[in-house]
């Protein structure tokens, strides 16, 4: 698959800080790629500097093989919508929409409507920004983004200013615009829920680089690195023991894990909705003592301790249907071997 | 096609932005560090043009007459200082955090100052108190004609620009510290020493600075009341235009120049890093009723109302008095100036013209400035010096700059020349003068609007003229307004700097009642002073009619924005 966007080896430093170093990506036609970290990653950076907002110090950015590393951004084709979606306070929604469009006056009354259709802002068209919830502003600066059919879409944060009910009614509705409209969008965002709802491809960054580009699925299931599964998720990281021969032990117990390739001592990276209480038959079990219950709505959250090494604690999601457990029972546990990963030991 | 790493090609418009930006700072070394620089040269030359070095300086410290100066200017500022501070903080904390009765009454009158060119006050006192004062009595023997005239005047010339100050720094002060005090168990004595004491302690010390340097620089007071006391200012006036001796003027404009920068350059230091106490989560004080201190207060600002009031009613009734205090009847025969020198209508003609053009300039140059800076994409060291440079006139007392462009424009080989003598170069001056007030609040309000605006107006193919006329003029436009009334007001009631710079053709209102309270005629100067603020008066309130209206009109989008 080639790549409608590419960006190669850039580079972005604020004074003696580097805030980009280095980065590669590639982005397909009418992908939603999501560009996830902590803050401070330098997404947002990225994000800028692909719109021509930033200029970098070293690397290209490319579409569809055209250079577009020193154009203006009026030069570059794409619709962006900030997370305070920096409308015109002044102009009415119609009036913001048709910002950028050039055409006849009845071209543009008709692209307006047909905006405001797509968007359902119909009957608000001679509102002002200020007299808009959080939901309808989005909108607007959604509409005024798409209203000259750029060729990319740019999303800076644009759900983080909405309170969560409403933010995950507009992240559906982002969902379905993009597959209606099939433009291809980036989007920067330091929800991960967001991200792995939303995108086809996430890139998760820390300090300026890229730590893995995957599929939601990629990113939650096998995190490349012991960042992205912190970052990504709740996850346990009990100390093993890889031995000689390639088998790994928790707690003294052999655990069998896919594809374990490090020595000595290491992680075991554990989702907590993976490790089973009162696993099969035929799965390497350890026994636990639930010390504490936590309970979360759809699921409960157990604290427990291994019998064999006290001081190793994991936390267990246990469903509606997961069998029924008191603190202060003693419970095995399992650790189904396609589920768990091995990090290298090192401090977090 | 690429140029160099980390540099962007820009889009015509950015490309015609960046050479308006260079041509804004252009504009500003012009006519601002050019005529400075002139003096720093001139401080330093002999009669002749010949280089001196620092003995116009070292005579000037020699010189007991000068010296004698010098102490004047600065034990009278002090003294003022030592007033009107005080006052203006019980004035300002009366309107800020009180409940004291008829708040906006008071703080109109306590702002009335700022419509009066500053020999006003000078010319009421000699009514009140001079030979012929009506309440000579009451000093028992002390002449009005002297320190005790130049203080009291003084006093009133500053006043406003102490309480806008305070009132500032008493306004922000944060309701919820109020309250978090409160409920620690806090009394009233204790929450004023711990909370407001320190959110004014800025505001007290800029106040102090800028009313020391108002009244080093001002020479209009004491040259109506100063009687034999000399001050630096004055004497500055003297060299220049009584003795024609440049060089030696030009060394006593650095020295005046010398607290102007110095305070400035402390307020600078103090303002660093205090970007956090003005928080938009701030919520507003208000304050509980408590009839002592209302009442207190309320004595006290009537006080203090009394005196500005007297200062400003005793010209404007004494110009329609035949001949005070001899015949006390009525006459509009001092408004008929034909028979005064000074320049007469002609001089408020041209007052009224100098007030236009500096409003409708000055607008248009100090927006112009702030926008390129601020809002496109223009090189940073061209918006740095942009930036810098405006803030310098602050710095620079109107008696220095008005020197300055006398010697850099005066100069036959100057290219400029041809500005000498008119209209033109008293409405650059002017502009120059008041630069800083207009481009702080021209910025603020700029600051204001969303910097993402522009990068979505840019992201959408539109040209930067586009978003300014359509999105960032009718956002900035009261501020606007309130620049261009500042201006109009300022450039109708200075003396300081136009004083260098006119001609017989070019005669202003101000001036002329300087000229006609020096030849005798105080009662025509009066009215002249009259004029003057009653013309700000009328500007003032037409413009803020304007600006009720602009703002009902926008209210739609704009009301929660001030909510």
């Amino acid at each position: 698959m080639s790549g409608f966007l590419e960006v190669q080896g850039i580079v972005k430093r604020f004074g003696s800080f580097t805030a980009l170093a280095g980065i590669d990506l590639r982005v397909a036609k009418g992908e939603f790629l999501c560009l996830l970290g902590p803050s401070g990653c330098g997404k947002t950076t990225l994000l800028r500097i692909i719109a021509g907002l930033e200029a970098q110090d070293a690397g290209t950015v490319q579409v569809e093989g055209r250079d577009i590393s020193h154009l203006p951004p009026a030069r570059r084709d794409y619709g962006i919508v900030f997370q305070n979606y920096a409308l015109f306070p002044n102009l009415n929604v119609a009036e913001n929409i048709g910002y950028g469009l050039r055409s006849g006056r009845a071209a543009r009354r008709a692209r307006i409507e047909e905006l405001l259709a797509l968007m359902d802002l119909s009957g608000i068209e001679r509102k002002y920004p200020s007299q808009l919830s959080g939901g309808q502003q989005q909108r607007v600066a959604l509409a005024r983004a798409l209203a000259n059919c750029p060729g990319l879409l740019l999303l800076d944060e644009p759900l983080s200013a909405l309170d969560a009910r409403v933010r995950v009614h507009l992240r559906q509705e982002l969902k379905q615009l993009h597959q209606k409209l099939g433009i291809t969008t980036i989007m920067v965002t330091h929800d991960q829920e967001e991200a792995l709802s939303l995108a086809d491809t996430v890139a998760v960054m820390d300090h300026g680089s890229i730590e893995q580009v995957g599929t939601p699925e990629q990113i939650y299931h096998r995190p490349a690195s012991r960042f992205v599964a912190d970052f990504v998720g709740h996850s346990n990281f009990p100390p093993v023991r890889v031995r000689q021969d390639g088998m790994v032990e928790l707690a003294g117990q052999e655990i069998p894990v896919l594809g374990a390739h490090l020595a000595g001592n290491a992680r075991l990276f554990c989702r907590p909705e993976d490790i089973q209480i009162d696993p099969p038959s035929g799965t390497a079990r350890l026994m636990a003592l639930v010390e504490n219950l936590e309970f979360l709505g759809p699921v409960r959250r157990a604290t427990l301790r291994l019998e064999q090494a006290r001081d190793i604690v994991l936390r267990v999601d246990l469903g509606a249907k997961d069998p029924g457990v008191a603190a202060g029972q003693r419970v095995p546990v399992g650790f189904p071997s396609e589920r768990m990963l091995l990090f290298a030991d090192e401090a977090v | 096609m690429r140029l160099g790493q980390g540099r962007s090609i820009l889009t015509a418009d950015e490309r015609l932005a960046q050479f308006m930006a260079m041509g804004m700072a252009g504009l500003l070394l012009l006519f601002l560090a050019w005529p400075l620089g002139e003096i720093l040269v001139k401080a330093l030359q002999g009669r002749e043009g010949q280089f001196i070095g620092l003995r116009n300086l070292r005579e000037l410290l020699t010189e007991p007459r000068l010296l004698s100066a010098a102490w004047n200017s600065f034990y009278l500022a002090v003294l003022s200082t030592a007033l009107v501070v005080p006052a203006a903080l019980v004035f300002a904390f009366a309107l800020a955090q009180s409940r004291m009765p008829f708040k906006p009454v008071f703080k109109v009158i306590a702002l009335s100052p700022l419509l009066t060119p500053s020999l006003m006050p000078a010319i009421s006192l000699v009514y009140l108190f001079g030979n012929q004062g009506a309440l000579k009595a009451w000093l028992h023997g002390v002449p009005i004609y002297g320190p005790l005239g130049i203080v009291l005047g003084e006093c009133f010339y500053t006043f406003p620009y102490a309480l806008l100050v305070l009132l500032t720094a008493l306004s922000i002060s944060d309701a919820r510290l109020h309250e978090a005090a409160e409920v620690l168990g806090a009394n009233r004595y204790r929450r004023f020493m711990t909370v407001t004491v320190p959110t004014i302690r800025y505001g007290l010390t800029s106040a102090c600075l800028i009313v020391f340097t108002l009244v080093v620089t001002d020479f209009g007071v004491p040259i109506v009341v100063g009687g034999q006391t000399n001050v630096l200012a004055m004497e500055a006036y003297k060299q220049v235009l009584g003795q024609q001796n440049f060089q030696k003027g030009a060394a006593v404009g650095l020295v005046l120049l010398l607290p102007a920068v110095l305070s400035f350059a402390a307020e600078r230091w103090l303002a660093r890093g205090r970007g956090g106490t003005f928080s938009g989560s701030s919520v507003a004080y208000s304050a509980k009723p408590s009839a002592l201190r209302d009442g207190l207060l309320w004595t006290l600002c009537s006080a203090v109302s009394v005196f500005l009031l007297a200062l400003i009613g005793t010209a404007v009734v004494a110009s329609f008095i035949k001949l005070w205090p001899y015949n006390m009847q009525l006459s509009l025969a001092h408004y008929d100036f034909a028979n005064v020198d000074g320049g007469g209508w002609l001089a408020f003609r041209n007052s009224l013209k100098l007030g236009a053009y500096t409003a409708a300039v000055g607008c248009a140059v100090i927006f112009a400035g702030a926008y390129l800076a601020e809002k496109t994409p223009a090189p940073k060291p061209v918006a740095a010096l942009i930036q810098s440079l405006a803030l310098m006139p602050m710095a620079v007392p109107g008696l220095v700059l008005g020197l300055g462009y006398v010697f850099c424009f005066n100069r036959p080989g100057n290219p400029l020349h041809k500005l000498y003598g008119t209209m033109a170069i008293l409405v650059i001056s002017t502009v120059v003068h008041f630069y800083t007030t207009g481009h702080m609040a021209i910025m603020t309000s700029l600051r204001q609007i969303d910097g993402e605006v522009e990068s979505v107006a840019r992201s959408l193919q539109r040209p930067w003229w586009t978003t300014c006329r359509r999105v960032t003029l009718p956002i900035t436009l009261p501020a606007l307004l309130d620049v261009a009334r500042f201006l109009f007001v300022s450039a109708t009631t200075t003396v300081s700097c136009v004083i260098f710079l006119y001609t017989p053709d070019t005669v202003l209102a101000s001036v002329a009642v300087l000229n006609m309270d020096d030849a005798g005629d105080t009662a025509s100067a009066a009215a002249m002073a009259s004029l003057i603020v009653a013309t700000s008066l009328t500007v003032t309130l037409a413009l803020n009619g304007l600006g009720w209206l602009l703002n009902r009109r926008a209210q739609a989008w704009r009301k929660p924005l001030t909510a």
